[in-house]
């Protein structure tokens, strides 16, 4: 086997267990970046549910009525009978 | 040579632990670096029936560890405590005492602040065999709304009351898992796809109740039951086209996310179950003279009696065999219908002295009183009617007063409504359907069920039009009127029977008002009960009516009805009631109709 076969055998080696090196690293990276990703995917679903809770909260009508009757209009044809001015209950 | 010796040497070395710790040592590397991880299935929402959140699921964050792979428990518990605000002491025996173990809980459901903190001392002292895992918490944004019909769930977020009990089943899901390579501070780097078995969410539950309505009827019910210092009360608004149950309202209502104190003693053990009751349908009660329709009207549709027939009273007191039985006032003769509208216990026993004790008794199974109504709520009350050879000559005249007998808020809204609909007996809904998690209907409950016929529609209009719009104009439900529309109804004042079961408690009553509106095509059934009102005034006219006409005219408002009262009649007008507004479909023309029809009673 001449030098220069021997070279380029082992320069293709080399150059095989490197590219193996480099794709196990690059699928560990690309795995680890997916984990992160999930795990934002959680916390950014996370967000969503709880604004969906809170704008459920603010749709409370206890809420909204307060709203109303800080703006001094009331809503109820009993409350305008009666001129309830009590605060809404909560 | 030396190499060679020292290469047989390592060899040796490594068959030995190989034979003596291999398989011990695999798992404890297995252990280091996997972890299996649970995925918890997010319970599904509860909603009212126009898809409001009434209930659903945050994920919060609690802490576990690992005890087999803290190497200095001391040192670990005495990091982590403080900031968590536990005994360190107690958490080292724990992790000592559960070497064994993979996974012990450290505190569920950190605050904000814990968790940053904690997050901190994990980094600063690389402490990995404590993990954070995101928890599912119970979110109710209405706060108490409804407390009563949601119920609350548990630790592990089992559903330990309402709807959250009697539908855990679909509520739930199921937990899915995932077994990952994590790094050494457990962070997950790879999952196999065959390792990971993903959850199944839970449906979400679309109730009946209107969260408007409901907040409306929860707010008048809690005035009354302040304003005569109730034991408790209830409140119930129907449809009673379909028998869906608009509100269910019960007072003193309780906090479903916190239902029970912390450490709570026997005594506040006690009070918090009594005030997670729901005595719309778990309590049943003499139901007093808000019965009396049900039986008059059966006699009625049998034609046993008519609504003109004169019935000589001679009041106040009259006897029947050894009974005597008291009206309020000494009326001489009545007709029928007056019978119904001023409600004469009288009238009432010589009603039940013509129809007999075979008669009342089918009278009453006929409504269904005697048996649960089917309502999805868990502890529903059957109420109590006697196997009929136990009844004696002292129910003739018991049954028609609503003595000798129980029924559930429940069981007497759902027999009103048969007096709103022409004569069907309903089965309550309060479940309207169920959907899937990406929003597909997975179960649609939402058409009517009729359980049977009561009474001919002929009989209902008439006895509605002549004896319960007449409590409402003239009787003792007058306090129930209100503008705009006409309320019939009845009301009720029972007095509250002895445990034991010998007579009745004495100064006790049950004040009760069930109504219903528009006369002429009822959109809406109320009761309401207030249990032993102790600030003087206890008559159901008194205590419940001005509160059921509250509740029934938001009610009405917010379901956009068309008014029905002519500007020249006023609420207790005695003149037949006229309808000046076509019946129309909600709309914006109803929202006109409304407008312009309380602006000509205004200019009245």
């Amino acid at each position: 086997m001449s030098l220069r076969r021997t070279v380029v055998i082992l320069g293709a080696g080399l150059a095989t267990l490197l590219t193996v090196v480099i794709l196990r690293a690059e699928t560990t990276r690309l795995q680890s970046e997916l984990s992160l990703l999930d795990s934002r995917a959680a916390v950014l679903w996370q967000e969503l549910r709880e604004n969906e809770l809170e704008l459920a909260r603010l749709r409370n009508p206890a809420l909204i009525r307060a709203r109303v009757a800080q703006m001094r209009l009331q809503d109820s044809p009993v409350d305008r009978a009666a001129g309830d001015t009590q605060p809404p209950d909560r | 040579m030396v190499v060679i010796v020292l290469l047989v040497a390592g060899a040796g070395r490594l068959a030995w632990v190989e034979c003596t710790r291999g398989s011990g040592l695999r798992e404890q590397a297995q252990r280091q670096h996997t972890a299996t991880l649970v995925v918890p299935a997010q319970r599904g929402d509860i909603l009212d029936t126009r898809g409001r959140i009434l209930a659903g699921t945050l994920r919060r964050p609690s802490l576990f560890v690992d005890p087999s792979l803290v190497e200095d428990a001391r040192f670990a518990a005495h990091s982590v405590a403080p900031v968590l605000g536990l005994n360190p002491t107690e958490l080292e025996q724990i992790i000592r005492t559960r070497r064994d173990r993979g996974f012990v809980w450290v505190k569920r459901r950190l605050s904000d602040r814990e968790l940053e903190d904690f997050l901190a001392v994990r980094r600063d002292r690389r402490l990995r065999a404590f993990v954070i895992r995101q928890e599912p918490q119970r979110v109710y944004p209405s706060g108490r709304l409804a407390a009563h019909v949601l119920g609350f769930v548990g630790a592990e977020q089992h559903g330990l009351a309402g709807i959250e009990q009697s539908l855990d089943g679909v509520l739930a899901g199921k937990d899915g898992w995932r077994v990952s390579t994590v790094d050494v501070r457990r962070r997950r780097v790879h999952s196999r796809p065959a390792d990971y078995t993903p959850p199944r969410d839970g449906a979400g539950v679309v109730l009946t109740i209107d969260v408007h309505i409901q907040q409306r009827t929860e707010y008048h019910l809690r005035n009354a039951v302040k304003e005569f210092r109730a034991h408790w009360g209830t409140a119930l608004v129907m449809d009673p086209q379909s028998g869906e149950v608009l509100a269910m309202a019960v007072v003193p209502a309780f906090d479903p996310a916190d239902p029970i104190p912390p450490h709570p003693d026997a005594q506040q053990r006690e009070a918090a179950t009594q005030r997670m009751r729901n005595r719309a349908v778990s309590d049943s009660y003499e139901p007093g003279s808000i019965f009396k329709p049900f039986i008059v009207s059966c006699a009625l549709d049998e034609g046993i009696i008519h609504l003109d027939e004169p019935y000589v009273i001679n009041g106040p007191t009259r006897r029947f065999g050894s009974r005597t039985i008291h009206d309020t006032h000494a009326y001489s003769t009545l007709a029928l219908h007056e019978v119904i509208s001023k409600s004469s216990n009288i009238g009432m026993g010589l009603v039940g002295a013509r129809c007999g004790n075979e008669r009342l008794h089918r009278f009453v199974r006929r409504f269904g009183f005697g048996d649960p109504t089917g309502i999805r709520l868990p502890g529903e009350h059957p109420g109590l009617v006697q196997d009929f050879s136990r009844w004696s000559g002292y129910s003739t005249q018991s049954i028609p007063i609503g003595q000798e007998i129980a029924a559930t808020p429940i069981q007497i809204i759902t027999a009103f409504s048969v007096f709103c609909n022409d004569g069907i007996l309903y089965r309550p809904r309060i479940v309207r359907g169920v959907i899937g998690p990406g929003g597909e209907t997975l179960a649609d409950y939402s058409r009517p069920v009729a359980v049977r016929r009561v009474l001919d529609s002929r009989t209902v209009r008439e006895f509605r039009r002549r004896a319960l719009v007449e409590v409402v104009r003239s009787g003792t439900g007058k306090p129930a009127a209100i503008a705009d529309y006409q309320v019939f109804g009845k009301t009720g004042t029972a007095q509250v029977a002895r445990p034991d079961g010998r007579g009745y408690l004495s100064g006790a009553y049950v004040g009760s008002f069930m109504c219903g509106a528009p006369s002429d095509h009822p959109r809406a059934a109320v009761l309401v009960s207030l249990y032993r009102p102790s600030a003087g005034a206890y008559y159901g006219s008194r205590v419940a009516a001005p509160t059921a006409a509250a509740i029934l005219a938001d009610t009405l408002v917010y379901m956009q009805v068309p008014p029905e009262l002519t500007r020249d009649q006023g609420p207790t007008g005695a003149a037949t009631v006229s309808v000046v507004v076509a019946r129309r479909d909600q709309g914006a023309d109803c929202q006109h109709a409304v407008t312009d029809s309380q602006q000509l009673i205004t200019d009245n």
